[in-house]
């Protein structure tokens, strides 16, 4: 019951559920209704068809039946009550009046006309009986004269009482009287002396049946056959005494009985007599007598209450609101839930609560990672479990298992990875890396001596060596097999990366390309049919250059097939660039130049049909391929020339960061300058955007965090102590390089979390990273030689087990 | 002529009457109400319940009166729904036994109150949230039903993901 009680002010009421009004499934319900219609729905509602009919009949071999049947139905009242009954007594004792006032049950129970006509002389004990009855109703309230009392006793005493057998009542009576203790049966002090003899043999009869369970039964009793004479689903019994319905008669008397002498004898009656409440009333009468506790033992039940109404809610509740509960907690809380009963261990064995987690932590960037991950990588990620050979493996949950514990482990400052050192791009002195790719396979390169090199990310291996660029490489990519490079020998190459080949040469800049860009077909809206617009249809690559051009081409994409270079040979492959369009000067490819900018062309970013480039001409321009290329804003407002750019599509933004130290958030769309985000000392070269984070990076030696929504500042990155010469972000952390340091932050807070490589003595030229590796191209510099390294920090170990 | 009111009926047949307004935050009653009215409340309305008793559905129609003004967030916003802190008023309102909780759960799932089933599910996160696997036994009555063996060869798998 979860009804508050009333407060009065300072002074706490002794009872405090005294001023609580009876509502809901514990008020009054139906107080006309008769009780014979109670047990009946009790009846059809226990589908025991054949001994309910027979309950009607009045034989005492089926009163048996139909008093096992009722004891059974008791047995839950019984055994609760039995236990809290001492307490309700002992504190009750002075405010019986409550019990009156409230219309006792023995009021209830005429009202009712449960209570019959006598048919049996009383007993002795009568007097006694009714004394008590009395004194729980406090007499006042109940002005019927005291056999009326008794008889209702008598009601309690069991359906035989009253029509069939003095002694089957009378053996249901002992029970009453000595409950815990079968042989009392035979005792003759509490076994009425009259009519013994004529129904020992049904007294036996229940003896020898009911035994087992007379320890705790007081019969809850049941209206006689005698009161439900006629009732509309049995009409063909008949009814033993026919006037029972309509009784008019005021001298009910008590039928020879039960009379309760003892404490325990009592509460057994009034237990059993609740038995022929219906549910809501039941629930009032109890309501009614906590009406009668104090505070204190009321906190008592409360107590047990609580305690008693716990429940399993994770496997109680459906599974689909499991899971919702489920995947509002960590992993850590997750993990150990799995613990706590094979149960629990079943639900948290599900995929979705793992996928959930790897979305939710961050550690895959969608669905499409998890498929991926669980296609190809299954030998790898049973590495990561204690039983590997279990054949019940649950990859979604290794997978998070693996990706959080590599999380874990660049957190932890004192984890040590595999590190992988390896010369790179000869040892000749000072080269610039300018531009650097990786993945799960490779690492590429583009350097300023005019080569590009792949080396394995696995081992640091040395795979290959493009050549074929007549002067230094400054802007790299590559998509699936084909790799694009542009380079000071104003040349853009298309290469085969499997086999090394150079497959094209797209000429047309008459300066160097110094950025490019590849655009892949993505959905930039929806027509009129509802049908997604996909631009471009091929990926394109856009190159810009000192020459003050952006050239627009379409991508000639190598088949991953192409293998026809000999790939065993273990020495870097010199690669022949006489292809066949090589020098083809009218270029087939060429979709658009896109020209406009008065100075060098810096940075390019495009997708979809967009374009954004900076320039030193201190503009940023806006392209629509879709409107063949023309420039369809300048946004002019930095003061200095423009290192770096970042494009957000579906937001209409993008951003470009200054020599004047500024960052612009401007609206492609419109055309407008957002915000100018201030904070940068001195210029801004670099700018990466991800979907909650735009990061810059400046020659100030720092960087910071940015909302790319509001242009509000989330974090500085202090820690540096030269020029911020490259990094690279994801929604978990920030990798920077500079002079002689690579560190690890962690975005989200903007802490410093551990320096790297702590051994490096020249700059960091390029870094980038993966969830399970960082990549960088650095300097070592001794005796004042520099040498260029390629150094692989891993930390992807499986655990040993 | 005051508005009519949608009178919700409890499994056990208690009658609820309510601001339109009120029953409106169980979208499962705002359809009903709205596809046998397509032309308006005009008078009052009786609505059955028959899967909610009356003590919960009292709960229940309490905190919809509370929130009948507030403003949620769609549905598609799901990370600022999960990330979001428990309501304060919410966190109050379901101090209650888990068996209410239980049953509030229940209700506002098959009423289909998603702010409400929102703020339960919270909640016994929170009770789950930072508990050793044998306080969370004693916490919702639970039989440890593994083998010791098995119980270690769970530890260890998950032993990675313990405070050390």
């Amino acid at each position: 019951m979860s009804n508050q009680p009333n407060q009065h002010a300072n002074q706490p009421s002794t009872y405090p559920l005294q001023g609580i009004t009876a509502k809901y499934d514990f008020k009054l319900s139906d107080p006309d209704s008769k009780l014979r219609d109670l047990r009946a729905s009790k009846e059809r509602s226990d589908k025991q068809t054949p001994s309910s009919n027979e309950l009607h009949a009045p034989s005492a071999n089926v009163d048996t039946v139909k008093r096992k049947r009722i004891w059974t139905l008791g047995e839950d009242e019984e055994s609760t009550g039995t236990e809290s009954c001492d307490d309700m007594m002992a504190s009750d004792t002075d405010t019986n009046s409550m019990v009156s006032n409230n219309g006792s049950i023995l009021a209830l129970l005429r009202e009712n006309r449960l209570i019959h006509p006598p048919k049996r002389r009383l007993t002795t004990s009568e007097a006694v009986n009714e004394a008590i009855l009395n004194s729980i109703s406090t007499g006042g309230s109940i002005s019927t004269p005291s056999t009326t009392v008794s008889t209702a006793a008598n009601s309690i005493s069991g359906p035989a009482s009253a029509v069939v057998s003095g002694t089957a009542n009378n053996a249901n009576l002992t029970e009453v009287v000595v409950p815990r203790t079968p042989t009392a049966f035979n005792s003759p002090s509490n076994t009425p002396i009259s009519e013994i003899e004529e129904d020992s043999d049904i007294t036996g009869e229940i003896v020898r049946e009911e035994e087992g369970e007379l320890n705790q039964s007081l019969s809850l009793p049941l209206p006689s056959p005698s009161a439900s004479p006629v009732s509309s689903y049995n009409k063909d019994i008949t009814p033993i005494t026919s006037t029972d319905a309509n009784i008019n008669t005021t001298d009910y008397q008590l039928v020879p009985s039960s009379v309760p002498a003892t404490q325990a004898e009592l509460l057994r009656m009034i237990v059993g007599l609740s038995g022929y409440l219906n549910e809501k009333n039941n629930n009032h009468l109890i309501f009614k007598l906590l009406q009668n506790v104090r505070r204190s033992t009321l906190s008592s039940f409360n107590d047990i209450i609580r305690q008693s109404l716990k429940r399993d809610l994770i496997s109680n509740l459906p599974l689909e609101i499991s899971y919702s509960i489920l995947k509002k907690l960590d992993y850590k809380t997750v993990c150990s839930l799995s613990r706590v009963c094979s149960n629990w261990n079943r639900i948290i064995n599900s995929t979705g609560i793992w996928s959930d987690l790897l979305k939710r932590d961050k550690l895959v960037t969608g669905d499409e990672e998890i498929e991926r991950e669980l296609k190809y990588e299954r030998d790898e990620l049973s590495k990561w479990s204690t039983i590997p050979n279990s054949p019940n493996l649950n990859y979604v949950q290794l997978l998070f298992k693996k990706r959080r514990i590599i999380l874990n482990r660049w957190m932890d400052p004192k984890y040590e990875p595999k590190r992988i050192s390896v010369p790179g791009h000869g040892t000749n002195g000072s080269n610039v890396v300018t531009c650097l790719q990786h993945d799960d396979e490779k690492i590429i390169t583009g350097v300023d001596d005019k080569l590009i090199n792949i080396n394995s990310s696995k081992t640091g291996k040395l795979l290959k060596v493009l050549k074929g660029h007549e002067g230094g490489v400054w802007a790299l990519k590559y998509t699936g097999n084909t790799l694009v490079s542009g380079s000071t020998d104003r040349t853009v190459r298309v290469w085969n990366i499997k086999t090394g080949k150079c497959t094209q040469v797209f000429r047309g800049h008459t300066s160097t390309v110094r950025c490019l860009d590849i655009l892949h077909p993505v959905k930039i809206g929806t027509d009129d049919n509802g049908e997604d617009i996909i631009f471009p249809q091929t990926p394109l690559l856009v190159t810009g250059s000192r020459d003050h051009n952006l050239h627009v081409w379409r991508l000639p994409l190598v088949d991953e097939d192409d293998t026809e270079e000999d790939d065993g040979k273990s020495d870097p492959i010199e690669v022949d660039t006489s292809g066949s369009n090589a020098n083809d000067l009218d270029n087939p490819y060429l979709v658009a130049v896109l020209s406009g900018h008065t100075h060098s062309v810096r940075s390019v970013s495009g997708y979809g049909n967009i374009i954004v480039s900076g320039s030193y001409d201190t503009t940023v321009r806006v392209w629509d391929l879709l409107d063949g290329g023309k420039c369809k804003h300048i946004l002019g407002g930095h003061q200095n020339k423009i290192y770096s750019t970042a494009l957000d599509f579906y937001n209409k933004r993008c951003y470009s960061g200054s020599m004047d130290a500024t960052i612009n958030v401007w609206d492609f769309e419109k055309g407008k300058l957002l915000y100018t985000l201030e904070g940068h000392s001195s210029l801004v070269g670099l700018l990466e955007l991800s979907k909650e984070y735009l990061v810059s990076a400046a020659a100030d030696a720092t960087l910071r965090v940015w909302d790319p929504e509001t242009g509000r500042n989330l974090s500085k990155l202090e820690g540096h102590t030269a020029a911020i010469t490259c990094f690279q972000h994801d929604n978990l952390r920030i990798v920077s390089g500079s002079e002689k340091m690579l560190k690890l932050w962690d975005i989200q807070t903007g802490k410093f979390v551990r320096d790297l490589l702590a051994d490096i003595t020249g700059c960091i030229w390029q870094v980038r990273f993966d969830y399970c590796r960082c990549v960088a191209a650095v300097d070592r510099s001794a005796n004042d030689t520099r040498e260029t390294f390629i150094e692989i920090v891993d930390f992807s170990t499986p655990p040993t087990s | 002529m005051s508005q009519p009111k949608v009178i919700i009926v409890s499994s056990d047949d208690e009658k609820f009457p309510v601001e339109l307004k009120v029953a409106e935050k169980s979208i499962l009653i705002k359809n009903m109400v709205n596809d046998l009215n397509p032309d308006g409340l005009e008078e009052d309305f009786e609505l059955p319940t028959p899967n909610v008793k009356s003590t919960v559905l009292a709960k229940v129609l309490e905190w919809c009166e509370h929130h009948k003004d507030s403003i949620f967030p769609d549905d598609d916003e799901e990370d600022a729904k999960k990330s979001a802190p428990v309501d304060e008023w919410d966190k109050n309102f379901l101090q209650v036994d888990q068996e209410m909780l239980y049953e509030i759960i229940l209700a506002a799932n098959y009423l289909n109150i998603r702010p409400l089933l929102d703020s339960g599910c919270k909640i016994v996160a929170e009770m789950i949230r930072g508990k050793s696997p044998e306080e969370l036994r004693r916490t919702f009555n639970i039989v440890n039903d593994f083998s010791p063996e098995e119980e270690a060869a769970i530890r260890r798998e998950n032993e990675w993901a313990e405070d050390r």
